[in-house]
């Protein structure tokens, strides 16, 4: 993954090349960064728009990743910004915080594929009750397993806080389900 | 559900998405990114930025000074000569009159002398016949050795007729030829 990395970020930083970049970034990280961002968003066409979105900007403006860091941190960066403007926007449209919460579970409802089981609908409603940083660390562990030090550089956070954040994160999950399962 | 773990739980995706959903993102990426790309050529090609290094600023002003100084230069090295022309002009005459013609030594005086010794009137107005024409070819003579100096006396030859001129004038003449010549002054601005 390193040594594609590599290349990546090469063709990247050629004018003549960039396109073949771009296509080799959108091959290694799209899968990852549409799931990541449809499970903040639930709604399937806000997040192919935000995951466009997250392209776009990276390709303008790649001359600013100091590569310092991960290149799909610096991805999965651009991709949480996008994507809490969106539900930032989406939350101004609804009148309380219970609204809002009401409204990303009738969402998760709206998109759950026919097969999906009980547990795992509750588990991702459970996750839409989470405050959003919470949610953001708990899916970016559990889901994506990244490490704590990575998402510490997404999310500016302390590796210690954020694993306090993600054990209180999955307690309240837990509860959540067990609370909702009709057995 | 009492020992719910959900880290034992499968990380499925329970959400759908549409078929060929990855590829149309690429394509629409890769439109919106070339555009932006040709954007780019476009302003490229079609704004054109000379960047003006100070330097050549500066070379230019040096330039621009060194040829004002050396254009002034020469204007004032040409005032110089002027003046001294002039100078040459207000001279006094070198011209001679007849007085301070100096008699030369007459190959014909012994023949004045001796011939026209014993004649009446005659014999005199010859002798003033003959000194008026060695006058002449004095004068002349005179004019043919001063020619060179043609172009800077001549002005000085002018200014002395002039010279001559007003002064056979009388006031009265002189006062009369004023006021024409500053009628004339008029007319000349308005022809």
């Amino acid at each position: 993954m390193k040594v594609k990395d590599a290349e990546i970020i090469a063709m990247m930083q050629q004018p003549r090349s960039q396109e073949k970049g771009l296509r080799a970034l959108m091959d290694a990280y799209q899968s990852r960064l549409y799931w990541h961002i449809r499970r903040l968003i639930l709604d399937h066409d806000q997040a192919q728009d935000v995951l466009q979105e997250t392209f776009i900007k990276a390709y303008q403006n790649f001359h600013q990743f100091k590569q310092d860091s991960q290149l799909y941190t610096w991805l999965y960066r651009i991709a949480t910004n996008e994507a809490l403007q969106q539900i930032n926007k989406a939350k101004r449209m609804q009148k309380t915080d219970e609204d809002a919460e009401y409204y990303l579970q009738n969402l998760v409802a709206d998109n759950v594929s026919a097969e999906g089981d009980e547990i795992q609908i509750l588990l991702q409603k459970a996750i839409q009750t989470l405050p959003e940083k919470q949610k953001l660390v708990f899916m970016m562990r559990y889901y994506d397993d990244l490490p704590y030090e990575e998402i510490s550089k997404i999310v500016d956070m302390s590796v210690g806080t954020l694993k306090t954040n993600y054990h209180y994160a999955k307690q309240k999950i837990e509860d959540y389900i067990k609370e909702n399962y009709e057995e | 559900m009492k020992n719910l773990d959900i880290e034992k739980l499968e990380r499925k995706n329970i959400y759908t998405t549409p078929n060929n959903f990855f590829e149309n993102v690429q394509e629409n990426v890769l439109q919106k990114t070339t555009f932006l790309l040709d954007k780019e050529e476009v302003t490229t090609k079609t704004t054109k930025i000379i960047q003006l290094n100070w330097w050549y600023a500066a070379a230019a002003a040096v330039v621009i000074m060194f040829g004002t100084l050396f254009f002034y230069n020469n204007k004032e090295s040409d005032v110089p000569n002027i003046a001294q022309n002039k100078k040459q002009n207000t001279e006094p005459a070198t011209t001679k009159t007849v007085a301070q013609i100096e008699p030369t030594e007459n190959p014909n005086a012994n023949l004045i002398s001796d011939e026209n010794y014993n004649s009446p009137k005659s014999n005199l107005n010859s002798l003033e016949k003959d000194e008026t024409k060695e006058i002449k070819k004095q004068q002349i003579s005179i004019a043919k050795i001063e020619q060179p100096k043609k172009v800077s006396t001549q002005k000085s030859n002018t200014d002395e007729q002039v010279e001559m001129i007003l002064a056979s004038f009388s006031n009265e003449e002189i006062a009369t030829i004023s006021k024409n010549t500053e009628q004339d002054v008029y007319l000349d601005l308005y022809n």
